[in-house]
Formats: structure tokens, C-alpha cells, sequence
């Protein structure tokens, strides 16, 4: 099976489609995947889920591209390499922070892929024991990346973070309740979560440089340099911690139906911050912040493979087109599936374990191609962009209510920016504010209000522990440290 | 001179770049006129997600029409509100027969116009087949205590408040579960309803054992009976393979305990449809579509390729199609059925 050519043929070819449509702002990985469904009818069944997987990881990386050059995240799933990405890239290092998002991927490709292949059975037992009081804790620990965004001034934070949760919880709610649609029928489904970050984002980016005639102020610096992202292959070696626990996050998060990379991101930046000894370079250009984002949502889509191929049933977007192909094919998903064709499971398997190396040298080229964005003038690119952006937002929705969400929110993300309101907490609160209803629903709904339910549901409680003790981690360092200090006075 | 023509050549690549991808979304349509029907690629709006039942029947679908019409047909994904959005946007459209619409006619349709104070008419939409009638399913985890129906029954009586259903409030499982409680003597006030918005997490959550039973549809649950125990469909008559595996119909359950359910709501009715003025406007258009979906209904490559992925295919023909879909309308025109879904 390993022998056929095609399986290997499809993978450079995919990860490039891939890495295009991630780098697209606004297009997702699954439109990519639905775009190229059609030609997967041509293939066998394995060179058509190798092309899909391909693209999937692809697009994985290729959201950190816009995101480190110009603080605009393609997708949902690299809200966190914005964070510390975009401030590296003004500070000349675009080279870095790249270089770190793609090694950072690869490994997370591999990592996750590798935890795929030794725990698919228990990891999917595992996943189905996740309620939604667990799912609720979850949820909420993403939300704790709040915490760790910062900004000026506390209050305002506070308030952007619960204007966001507000949006996010536009539309019919999962009990059937419609709030603030204001009449507009497409709000029911929710306000279009990409356009609306877009907008907030690419608004206060893009205003923010006018006046300024280049991305990179330094003409020295503008280069693509093959050396300094590979050069970022020592640095990472000094953390082979970090990339772990992001991995293991992004894995794990990836693997709970509904959840995915778009949550991985923000738990692993947050966490990675509150463990750091020095919490508040983040924000400014900490290498690290992108490392723990990148290594995250890489590792998200081996996580969403464990339930697709254990049951067949779809972990978000992505993988429901897989299953798409499948059944194109005459393949179907699901428990039988994975007992009769473990052969089949364990060439996806590998056939990503190479897709993460393939990554590597497709990713490298393909960087030093975008990395000469920063070369253009920005009276150039800030209309490319803009123009990208719109049609973008069209692509997701498919019609007008895309675009006019863009604008709408452009308005906002420019009068927070203009008043010193972090929209990073705004966006943050948009993604999550509506899973956190859900669960929280469910769970009151499940328990009937009683809060004892919370002691039958022990992975829950041990979810619990954990999300506490992760908060007051720094505190509890701080203490540490400060006797550790005055001990050694003594 | 070289970092000019570097910026001119990334500016075009930027701008070329930008013009594809309007031209992939808006299609070009200048061709349109002087050939024979289809002269342009068809599109089919399917008003829910990438991966569900009907999206996928639709992808399949679309590979045999495309063969029969010549021309390559674009599967559109307009998710929301209980299938309006889809539904809209489908009506927005030309009624040249070049669009195509994949979708649950009901409950959707009617509720769409019924509760959502949509502006258009069950009948605006014209049906050419509906091959896919599912109906409502209770099922519970292997794990559960549950072995059989009569123990949930029993479980619900002795102690009231305690049972969870998981469950989609806009589903037709959410009335014909009403039902069977009426019919017990119980309401929705005796069990914990838990409530989700799509198949897929209620299904992982059912097999998980996240709560004692729930309540589903029969549709693309036929590959999970290893994973979970069935207890229950709502079918008027004996459905296969369920009946097969041992999994009681409501007329059995009905009859055994001694009440009366008469009112059975089909759990999804799916296929085919396109506009109601199509037939007037272009009446050779209409006839071409019904004459290749009745070709392609009894291809036994399409049969075969369709059983394969578990998606029903039969010639229902657009009188009989019609005729189901308008009788289970009536049924929702009712308040007493149509209330059970209405948003708070």
C-alpha cells in the first residue's frame, strides 16, 4: 500500500493549496478541502484522503503567515500567534517568528499524528467520557487566556473581554432561545465569527500604519533569510518543554468533538505564559508566544482525527469534509471502519508523519516567497490587503452578510484601538462566549441545578483542580520564590 | 530596478490572486444564452453543514447529475436557523433551473413559515424527488442499565425529574418524545431535557453515555449499532434494518402499554427540489431534471454507490414526493405539534 506512487505524489501538491488558503485571509481549511472535494473523485480512496490531510496541514501553518506579518490571523486557530508574532515582525524579526511557527507546526503535525497512532482506541474511550461539564471546564480554561492578554489599563480589558462573550452569544442559543438578532435573519446562526475578527483586526492594524511607509522600519531587515529561520532551530532546542505541553494541549483540546484548534491556541498561549518566569515580555515579541500558539493548533488536527476515524463522526469542519471524501468513495466511517481497516488508519497515520517533514521544506520555500511582503510600500499593500479581506469575508459567508460584518466590526475594532481597548480580549470572548453558554446550559440542564452533581462527574472535578490551581500558579510561584529569597538571606 | 520589479510582480500576483478567487465565488456567467440546457455549471444549496446527511447525499448526488447534464454542479453550504437561511438564499436565486436545492423538507419548511415568520410558502418550493424519509430514534450507551424501553418507562415513573434526554429541541424527535409522555400520562416537566444544536455532539454524547437516553434520528445512525443500544423507533410500520436488530416500533410500544398514537412525525423527509415557477416558466427545463433524477434513481451504479454511504435512494417521482410533503405539513399546521418547537 505504501508502494503507490500517488499517495506521495498528492502531498506536495496539497500542502502547498494548503499553505495558500491558510495564508488567505479569510479562507479556512475546510473551504480549501470543500474546493478541491470534486478532484478527489478522480484519485483512490488513499491519494484522496492524503490530499485532504495534506491541505488540512497546510492551512494549519499557513494562518501564521499573515498573522506574524501583519497581525491579522487567516483563521480562528492562530488568534495567539498574533500576540507575540506581530511584534517580532515590527521589531525586524519576521525571519524568526516564522521560522518558529513553521518548526513549531511541523512538530506539532508530528506530535499529534504520533499520539494518534499509539492511543487511538483508549484516547477516543476517553473522549466520550467528556460531558458537558467537563467540556464547560475546558471552555473556561481557554477563557483564562483573558487573564493572560494584559493591556494598559485592567478595566477596559475587562469590558472588551465581556463585549465579546456578549456577540458571541447573538443568535438562537442551543435551548432555542433567539437574543439580540435584531430582526437580522442571519444573525440566528451567530454574528460570522471570521469576517467579524477580521474586520476588528485588520482595522486597527491596518490604521495604525498609516503614515508609515514600510512593515519593518529597518531596510537592512526586510530580507528573507533563509539563515535566521533556520537559525531558530537552536533556540528551539533550548525549549523542547514548551513545544511539548503545547502539543500535548493542542492534542488533546483538538481531540474533544466541536472544540478544536481554535480553542488549542489560546489555552496553550495562556498557559505557557503563566508558567514563564518572565510573564510580561509576552505581548511584546516573546519567541516563546509563538512557539506555544503554532505548536498548539499543528497538533489540534491529529487530536480531531481520534474520534472521525473511531466513529466517524466529525470533530469540526475539517474533518467532516474528510468524512465527505470517504463517503464519496463508498467508505464508510465509524466503529467498523477502524476494527477492519486498521491497515488504511495507520497509512494516514504515516503518510502525516511525512507530511510534517514534507512541511518543513514546502513551508521554507513558501516563506521566503511571503516573507517579501514586508518589502512592499504599505500604500500598496494596505489596499491589497483590504481588498483581500473583503472578498475574503464574502467566501465565508457567500453572500453580502460577510462583508457587511467586516465593515461593521472594522468600525468597532478602530474605535477600541482608538480608545486604548485590547480587541485581542474582544475576539477572544466572540470565539468562546457561545461554547461557555452551551455547556453551561447543558451542564444546568443535566444536574438540574444541583451543584453536588459536580462530585459524580470526577474527570470533571479533576478538570476543576486544575483550572484553579493553572490561575494560581504565578501566585504560587511568587511565594516560592520569596521564600526560596528569604531563605537564602538568612 | 530589482526590488521595483519584485513589488510590481508581488502587486500582481496579490491583485490576480484576489481576481481568481472572485471570479471562483461570483462565477463567471457570460455563456448563458444560444445552447442547449445547461450551458453553465449548476449549483445545489444545501441549507446545512459540510458533512451532514444531506450534504453529503448532495456531493454524491451532484457526480451523477454532472455526468447526465454535461455540466459540473457546485455544492453551496448555507447553514442556520433551522434551515432558513438555506432556504432563503435558495428562493433569492434565478428560477432558471440552474439552481438546485438540497434539503429536510420537513419539519423545516413548515416551521420555517409556521414559527419563523419566514415570508415564502411551503409551496413555493417544488419537490422533484424525496427518496429519504427518516424517523425519530431513542437510543441509550451499551453501557446503560437500560435494556429495553419499558425500563426507561418504569425509570420515568418511579422517579420523576430524574431521567436525562439528550435531544434536539428543532427536531422531530423533540415532538414524537412529547407524545410518547403524553401518551404515558407524563409531560417534557418529568425528565431532564438536555438540549443540543447538531447530530453529531448529541450522537457522541448518546454512545458516551452522557445522559440515560437520546432521542435522534434514524438517518446515518445505522453505523454506530455497535457502539450504543437503540430502544425505540417512531415509525408508523416495521423499518429495517431496525426491526431486524430487534428494536421495537412506537405501535408496538403503544399496544403493549394501551395508548393511543396515531400522529407519528416522519423524523426527516430529504431530496430534491427547485423552484415552483421553474414548471411554467421552462417546462422543458423541469422535464429534462425530473427525467435525469428518475434515470439516476434507478442506475444500479447510483444505487450501488448510494447504499455504499448509507444514503437512501429510490424513485418517489415529484406527484408521490409532493403529495408526503403536504401531508406531513398538515400535520404540522396543527398547534399542538407546531408549538412544541416553538422558540421561547
Amino acid at each position: 500500500m505504501f508502494s503507490s506512487w500517488q499517495i506521495w505524489a498528492v502531498l506536495v501538491p496539497g500542502l502547498l493549496i494548503g499553505l495558500t488558503a491558510g495564508a488567505l485571509i479569510g479562507v479556512q481549511n475546510p473551504m480549501a478541502m470543500a474546493i478541491c472535494l470534486p478532484l478527489t473523485l478522480y484519485m483512490d480512496f488513499l491519494p484522496a484522503v492524503m490530499l485532504l490531510t495534506a491541505i488540512f496541514t497546510g492551512a494549519g501553518f499557513g494562518g501564521a503567515i499573515t498573522s506574524v506579518l501583519m497581525g491579522i490571523p487567516g483563521t480562528s486557530s492562530c488568534v495567539a500567534t498574533t500576540f507575540d508574532g506581530y511584534p517580532m515582525a515590527q521589531q525586524g524579526k519576521h525571519n524568526e517568528a516564522l521560522g518558529i511557527a513553521l518548526l513549531s507546526s511541523s512538530f506539532g503535525v508530528l506530535f499529534g499524528y504520533m499520539v494518534l497512532f499509539l492511543l487511538i482506541v483508549p484516547l477516543s474511550r476517553w473522549v466520550l467520557k467528556l460531558g458537558p461539564v467537563e467540556m464547560l471546564f475546558v471552555a473556561l480554561w481557554g477563557l483564562s487566556t483573558l487573564a493572560a492578554l494584559g493591556g494598559k489599563f485592567m478595566s477596559r480589558g475587562f469590558i472588551a473581554a465581556l463585549f465579546g462573550v456578549l456577540l458571541g452569544t447573538v443568535g438562537m442559543n442551543t435551548s432555542g432561545y433567539i437574543r439580540g438578532t435584531a430582526g437580522i435573519s442571519f444573525l440566528l446562526e451567530g454574528i460570522p465569527f471570521v469576517p467579524a475578527m477580521m474586520g476588528m483586526f485588520a482595522a486597527s492594524q491596518l490604521f495604525e500604519l498609516v503614515g508609515v511607509k514600510f512593515l519593518v522600519q529597518d531596510e537592512s531587515l526586510r530580507r528573507a533569510d533563509f539563515g535566521k529561520i533556520m537559525g531558530t532551530v537552536r533556540w528551539l532546542k533550548k525549549i523542547p518543554f514548551l513545544l511539548l505541553r503545547g502539543s500535548l494541549v493542542g492534542t488533546f483540546i483538538g481531540a474533544i468533538p466541536g472544540i478544536g484548534s481554535s480553542l488549542a491556541n489560546l489555552v496553550s498561549y495562556a498557559e505557557t505564559k503563566r508558567m514563564d518566569r518572565d510573564p510580561d515580555s509576552f505581548g511584546k515579541g516573546n519567541p516563546k508566544g509563538v512557539a506555544a500558539s503554532e505548536s498548539a493548533n499543528s497538533s489540534s488536527e491529529g487530536g480531531s482525527m481520534v474520534i472521525t476515524l473511531a466513529l466517524g463522526i466529525p470533530g469540526g469542519a475539517g474533518t467532516a469534509m474528510l468524512l465527505v471524501a470517504f463517503g464519496m468513495h463508498n467508505v464508510i466511517g465509524g466503529p467498523q471502519f477502524i476494527s477492519n481497516n486498521m491497515d488504511i488508519v495507520y497509512v494516514i497515520i504515516f503518510g502525516n508523519f511525512a507530511q510534517a517533514g514534507i512541511l518543513l521544506v514546502v513551508g521554507l520555500l513558501f516563506i521566503s516567497v511571503a516573507g517579501n511582503i514586508v518589502r512592499l510600500p504599505l500604500s500598496i499593500l494596505i489596499p491589497s490587503v483590504l481588498v483581500l479581506s473583503v472578498v475574503g469575508a464574502y467566501a465565508v459567508t457567500g453572500d453580502i452578510a460577510g462583508p457587511i460584518t467586516l465593515f461593521a466590526f472594522a468600525v468597532f475594532g478602530w474605535l477600541m484601538k482608538r480608545f486604548d481597548y485590547p480587541i485581542a480580549a474582544t475576539v477572544v470572548g466572540l470565539v468562546l462566549g457561545r461554547m461557555v453558554e452551551s455547556e453551561l446550559i447543558r451542564s444546568y440542564q443535566l444536574s438540574a441545578g444541583d451543584i453536588l452533581f459536580l462530585l459524580e462527574r470526577p474527570v470533571a472535578l479533576v478538570f476543576a483542580v486544575l483550572l484553579i490551581l493553572s490561575l494560581c500558579q504565578p501566585l504560587i510561584f511568587k511565594a516560592f520564590r520569596l521564600k526560596r529569597d528569604f531563605i537564602a538571606d538568612d | 530596478m530589482y526590488r521595483k520589479l519584485l513589488i510590481s510582480c508581488i502587486s500582481a500576483f496579490l491583485f490576480s490572486l484576489g481576481l481568481w478567487f472572485a471570479a471562483a465565488q461570483f462565477g463567471v456567467s457570460s455563456s448563458a444564452y444560444a445552447q442547449e440546457w445547461p450551458s453553465r455549471p449548476l449549483t445545489m444549496v444545501v441549507p446545512a453543514r459540510a458533512g451532514g446527511g444531506n450534504d453529503r447525499a448532495a456531493r454524491l448526488m451532484s457526480r451523477f447529475l454532472s455526468k447526465e447534464l454535461g455540466q459540473p454542479i457546485k455544492v453551496i453550504n448555507k447553514p442556520g436557523g433551522g434551515n432558513l437561511l438555506g432556504h432563503l438564499h435558495f428562493l433569492k436565486q434565478k428560477d432558471d433551473g440552474y439552481t438546485l436545492l438540497r434539503t429536510t423538507t420537513m419539519p423545516f419548511l413548515a416551521l420555517n413559515t409556521i414559527l419563523q415568520g419566514a415570508k415564502f410558502k411551503v409551496s413555493d418550493f417544488d419537490p422533484i424527488n424525496l427518496p429519504e424519509q427518516g424517523f425519530s430514534l431513542i437510543a441509550t450507551s451499551k453501557g446503560s442499565p437500560y435494556k429495553t424501553i419499558y425500563d426507561v418507562i418504569d425509570a420515568i415513573r418511579a422517579n420523576p425529574g430524574k431521567v436525562s434526554v439528550g435531544l434536539e429541541p428543532t427536531d422531530a424527535a423533540m415532538f414524537n418524545f412529547q407524545t410518547l409522555l403524553t401518551g404515558l400520562g407524563l409531560s417534557i416537566d418529568n425528565v431532564r431535557v438536555v438540549t443540543y444544536d447538531s447530530g453529531g455532539p448529541l450522537r457522541t454524547g448518546i454512545i458516551g453515555g452522557q445522559f440515560d437516553i437520546g432521542v435522534t434520528g434514524t438517518q446515518g445512525s445505522e453505523h454506530l449499532i455497535s457502539e450504543w443500544r437503540p430502544l425505540l423507533v417512531f415509525a408508523p410500520k416495521k423499518i429495517e434494518p431496525w426491526n431486524g436488530w430487534g428494536v421495537p416500533m412506537i405501535g408496538d410500544v403503544a399496544k403493549k402499554i394501551g395508548f393511543k398514537f396515531d400522529r407519528v412525525l416522519g423524523g426527516s423527509l430529504q431530496g430534491y427540489l427547485v423552484h415552483a415557477t421553474l414548471k411554467n416558466k421552462h417546462p422543458d427545463r423541469y422535464k429534462k431534471l425530473v427525467e435525469i433524477f428518475k434515470k439516476i434513481s434507478t442506475d444500479p451504479k447510483a444505487i450501488e454507490a448510494h447504499k455504499g454511504a448509507k444514503l437512501a435512494i429510490s424513485w418517489v417521482g415529484p406527484a408521490k414526493s409532493k403529495k408526503i410533503m403536504m401531508g406531513q405539513y398538515e400535520i404540522l399546521l396543527d398547534p399542538k405539534v407546531h408549538n412544541v418547537f416553538r422558540p421561547k
